[in-house]
């Protein structure tokens, strides 16, 4: 995170600078820190002792809505009597893959368009009413208000069954929705900022040479600005479906590792 | 309406399998052996099944020392039924089929 900061900090028109590099990997690091304490709390299959496919299937197998516990619980004990490693690895697998499929219902779907479409709204407005205003660019907007979209997703999803789970998968899928929507509307405003002002739609930055329009529409697209929107992005669906579950009525840690 | 959809050839074959002997429970994993699946493929046709009540389920009473219950399955009499009809409508395409084949050679 440090590394990541000091590449930041490096970026600005002041250059590296320790303060500013510390204030920033504080800023994105606590974040992401906190994201991964829930993590390792709700979904403790990780921490199991272990070969890779006991590990994954007590991590995907961990913190399943309650109609589905006895499911993982089967699936854990069905791997107690694989002894071939390459079965092994493609039942845990297996397992992986159908716990993601009962993780994503229709109401994550419907929350992940719903989340896609608000952003894309959202990215639009903050481009006209900056291109209007002090074009200050777009990326505020679309990085923090979109955040608290995406915090609403987790928790809208793991809402209803109280399940963290749920709500973890349902709100990454809500981000990578939101993603595309914010891409989607940023690229063509890039271009109309590019018409219009002779600016690059994301920071407002006006560049030293002409801008030429592919250029332009390509900004929304550059590794750091991708990168800042994931870093504070992701750890939002995870607090969300945290928030969602509330109070667990039973420790998730007992719950996962139960047979 | 409910319409009476026929079922994938994963869960036709599941089906079948648990109906070769359908008073005996059955593993999960020894399915997927068996039949050539995938788990990702054997465990959500049988949670399907189980919450269509196709197919019951229960915990092994007597395990293994040292190793956990294991889940089994066997079919229901309302998989039983599926079972029916699905053979049913098996031999029904083998006779049409074979009728073409007759009336294409004469």
């Amino acid at each position: 995170m440090l590394v990541l900061a000091a590449l930041l900090s490096a970026a600005t028109p002041e250059g590296f600078d320790l303060g500013q590099t510390f204030l920033v990997a504080l800023f994105f690091g606590l974040p992401l820190a906190g994201a991964l304490a829930v993590l390792a709390y709700r979904l403790p299959g990780a921490v199991v002792a272990g070969d890779p496919a006991t590990r994954l299937v007590a991590l995907v197998t961990a913190d399943l809505p309650p109609a589905r516990r006895e499911w993982g619980a089967a699936m854990r004990a069905e791997l107690t009597i694989i002894d071939d490693a390459p079965d092994r690895r493609r039942f845990a697998l297996g397992c992986a893959v159908t716990a993601v499929r009962m993780s994503v219902t229709g109401r994550s779907w419907a929350v992940a368009t719903a989340a896609g479409a608000s952003v894309a709204v959202l990215t639009l407005v903050a481009s006209r009413v900056s291109l209007s205003g002090e074009r200050g660019g777009i990326m505020l907007a679309t990085v923090y208000l979109s955040a608290l979209i995406l915090f609403a997703a987790g928790a809208v999803n793991s809402r209803p069954d109280r399940s963290f789970r749920s709500g973890l998968i349902g709100g990454l899928l809500a981000a990578g929705a939101a993603l595309v929507g914010m891409l989607m509307v940023a690229t063509v405003e890039a271009v109309h900022w590019e018409l219009v002002a002779g600016a690059f739609v994301m920071d407002g930055d006006i560049p030293k040479g002409d801008l030429g329009r592919v250029e332009a529409a390509l900004d929304p697209l550059s590794p750091h600005f991708l990168l800042l929107h994931l870093l504070v992005w992701v750890p939002m669906p995870v607090f969300g479906a945290l928030v969602g579950t509330g109070r667990s009525v039973e420790n998730p840690r007992l719950v996962a590792l139960r047979l | 309406m409910k319409r009476d959809r026929r079922p994938s050839p994963q869960t036709a074959a599941v089906l079948m399998a648990l109906a070769e002997d359908p008073s005996a429970w059955t593993y999960g994993y020894e399915l997927c052996r068996r039949l050539d699946l995938k788990a990702g493929t054997v465990y959500p046709i049988l949670i399907r099944l189980a919450e269509r009540g196709q197919v019951e389920t229960t915990w092994e009473t007597e395990p293994e020392p040292g190793r956990p219950p294991r889940h089994l399955y066997r079919l229901s009499a309302k998989g039983a039924e599926v079972v029916r009809s699905l053979r049913a409508g098996e031999a029904a395409r083998e006779a049409a089929s074979s009728l073409r084949t007759a009336a294409a050679s004469e």
